[in-house]
């Protein structure tokens, strides 16, 4: 437990030691500011539109309540549907070009220089190793998802009009983290098979970027049956959006707690972590 | 305290090392002799259990390699060939993250125990430098640092001297005596005086293979066959050198050996592999009234020494 510790903080400094926090960091915010920029225009003249038909039935209901029964009231647009949520689906599919960037050098790093091989050799267990530096990138990532919460409070603090729903944001933020230590542990699994950072950092979004083809082709089958009628088999889609990370990512966004897509995240991250376990285990035996 | 059996590693179908058996005693300073790619490192690297063997075992301490690395483990201190550091860390900082991965739980403990490694190793002036911006002698320093942090019983290093100027060669293998009586130490090397001037016993390793192991004076001993003197003499009379030094009782061979100045005559003495023939060659110069200029003995280096048990070995197997 106190090894772990120590490579946790170890790792945690050199993160921060080095650009590469600041510049995933720095990066992942300015792309998520242009994001949420877009979002909140194109739901500004959404509203506007809406204001403008909200006036123009009152006009006709004063002159004409007969007119007005057959009208249907304007609604006002959604915020958390036309902002807040398209917002946090972006921030998880960013995550598939962040996260990389924070795993590709955790094992291939400490590979190529040499160090694993003094690491290895300190009375230390493989697997407080793993997890000492699986929870040091995740933490960097919690801090990235900390400062993304500048957004929401950045809205509440505006307007009264879109009310901090504390709720589905804690929901979608546990649901960031979880699929987020999968990703890590994913990366940290492919780090451990390379010394090259390069090919370590591509292979992840490789991988990543599967699952997330993956989400796609379960929608396509949605899309298909919606507009053209062709195939009637939703279970042969669902099949593929529940094989994605990204399907079990949907609930969260949606506000909704489902425990499956807790386990499928939980178990995806230790089947990765146990994979890492194996291959540092395993380099024992091999050359 | 060290104990390997048969070790034999393979990678793929490359033979490293094949059956290699020694045994360290407690406080010893086991040299490990070869050329490079000899399977020195493949060695430590198993004892460090770093490497599994393909076959054969291991134990340190009383522990086995295989079975208890933990237990192995917490008894060496180890120095890696190219000496890994952290490039991006302070020195004092990355000793104490080494100290605390070796079980160095207390704060306070911490501090002292790296503050000694810090002086015995030469390294109060610098520990607040980061380690990337050493120079290769501090570096090897703290490697050594490292390794000796947690007080280890074994210390493992591997060519612990390799790229460091003569005067840093020359302190680090004062450090390293220092630590033979207390410590275990197994050091790798392809230089040979090194060995000569740090080791009580030698381990001469090549092709994977053991070839030779005793102390560098038994080794010494063994392959040279016969105790040679050189003697040189005032110039003149080469003859009658030669005919008063094979007039000495005792003396099997003597050889002129060519000389670049005009001034003096050297010769070569062989005598019997344990017979002093010194004095008696001294007085028969001096009364046949011949100038003695100089006298002494002269072994075989480790160098040649190394070069036939090398060379012995690739005939035999040829």
């Amino acid at each position: 437990m106190r090894n772990l510790w120590a490579v946790f903080r170890r790792e945690l400094t050199s993160y921060f030691i080095s650009p590469v926090a600041y510049v995933v960091i720095i990066l992942f915010l300015v792309l998520m500011g242009l994001f949420f920029c877009y979002f909140l225009s194109v739901y500004t003249t959404e509203y506007q539109q809406y204001q403008a038909r909200l006036s123009y039935y009152f006009q006709m209901s004063s002159q004409n309540p007969f007119i007005a029964q057959q009208l249907p009231q304007p609604q006002a647009p959604d915020f958390n549907l036309n902002v807040t949520q398209p917002f946090y689906f972006w921030l998880s599919f960013m995550m598939l070009f962040i996260l990389p960037m924070l795993t590709m050098r955790l094992f291939s790093e400490e590979n190529r220089s040499g160090t694993l091989e003094l690491l290895l050799t300190y009375p230390v267990r493989d697997a407080e190793i793993i997890l000492g530096k699986f929870f040091a990138c995740l933490c960097v990532f919690a801090v990235v998802l900390v400062l993304t919460l500048f957004f929401p409070l950045f809205i509440n603090g505006a307007t009264e009009k879109a009310p901090l729903e504390l709720g589905p944001l804690a929901l979608t933020y546990t649901g960031a983290l979880c699929v987020g230590a999968a990703f890590i542990a994913v990366g940290m699994f492919l780090s451990s098979l390379t010394r090259s950072q390069i090919v370590a950092g591509v292979l992840t979004f490789g991988i990543l970027f599967g699952f997330f083809f993956l989400w796609l082709l379960g929608y396509a089958g949605e899309f298909l049956e919606q507009y053209i009628g062709l195939f009637k088999n939703k279970a042969f889609f669902d099949f593929f959006r529940h094989l994605s990370i990204f399907g079990h990512n949907e609930n969260f966004l949606s506000g909704l707690l489902d425990t499956r897509d807790l386990l499928y995240c939980f178990n995806f991250t230790l089947g990765s972590l146990f994979l890492c376990w194996l291959s540092l285990g395993t380099r024992k035996w091999r050359a | 305290m060290i104990e390997t059996h048969g070790l034999t590693k393979y990678f793929g179908p490359t033979m490293a090392i094949e059956e290699v058996t020694f045994r360290v005693e407690k406080g010893e300073i086991l040299g490990f002799l070869g050329p490079n790619g000899a399977g020195k490192s493949t060695t430590m690297r198993i004892l460090t259990c770093y490497l599994a063997p393909t076959a054969g075992s291991a134990s340190m301490a009383g522990f086995d390699i295989h079975d208890s690395p933990l237990e192995v483990r917490r008894r060496i201190g180890y120095l890696p060939e190219n000496v890994p550091l952290y490039e991006e860390m302070r020195v004092a900082r990355y000793l104490d993250f080494v100290a605390e991965m070796k079980g160095v739980s207390s704060r306070s403990q911490r501090r002292s125990r790296v503050g000694q490694a810090l002086e015995s190793c030469g390294l109060l002036k610098v520990q607040e430098r980061i380690i990337g911006n050493l120079s290769k002698g501090f570096r090897q320093r703290v490697g050594l640092a490292q390794a000796l942090l947690g007080d280890p019983e074994v210390l493992i290093l591997d060519e612990p001297t390799v790229g460091l100027d003569p005067q840093q060669i020359i302190e680090i293998r004062n450090l390293i005596k220092g630590l033979g009586g207390k410590r275990t130490v197994i050091l790798s090397t392809h230089v040979l005086p090194e060995v000569e001037v740090t080791c009580g016993r030698v381990v001469i390793i090549n092709r994977g293979r053991i070839v030779a192991q005793d102390t560098p004076g038994n080794l010494t001993r063994r392959l040279q066959g016969a105790a040679r003197v050189q003697v040189t003499v005032g110039a003149g009379a080469a003859e009658r050198a030669a005919g008063v030094l094979r007039a000495v009782p005792g003396a099997k061979k003597v050889k002129h050996l060519p000389t670049s100045s005009e001034e003096a005559q050297r010769f070569l003495v062989e005598s019997e592999a344990d017979v002093d023939i010194r004095s008696k060659v001294a007085n028969a110069v001096v009364t046949s009234g011949l100038n003695l200029l100089d006298l002494h003995s002269q072994d075989l280096n480790l160098e040649e020494i190394f070069i036939q048990t090398v060379e012995g070995e690739e005939h035999r197997r040829a």
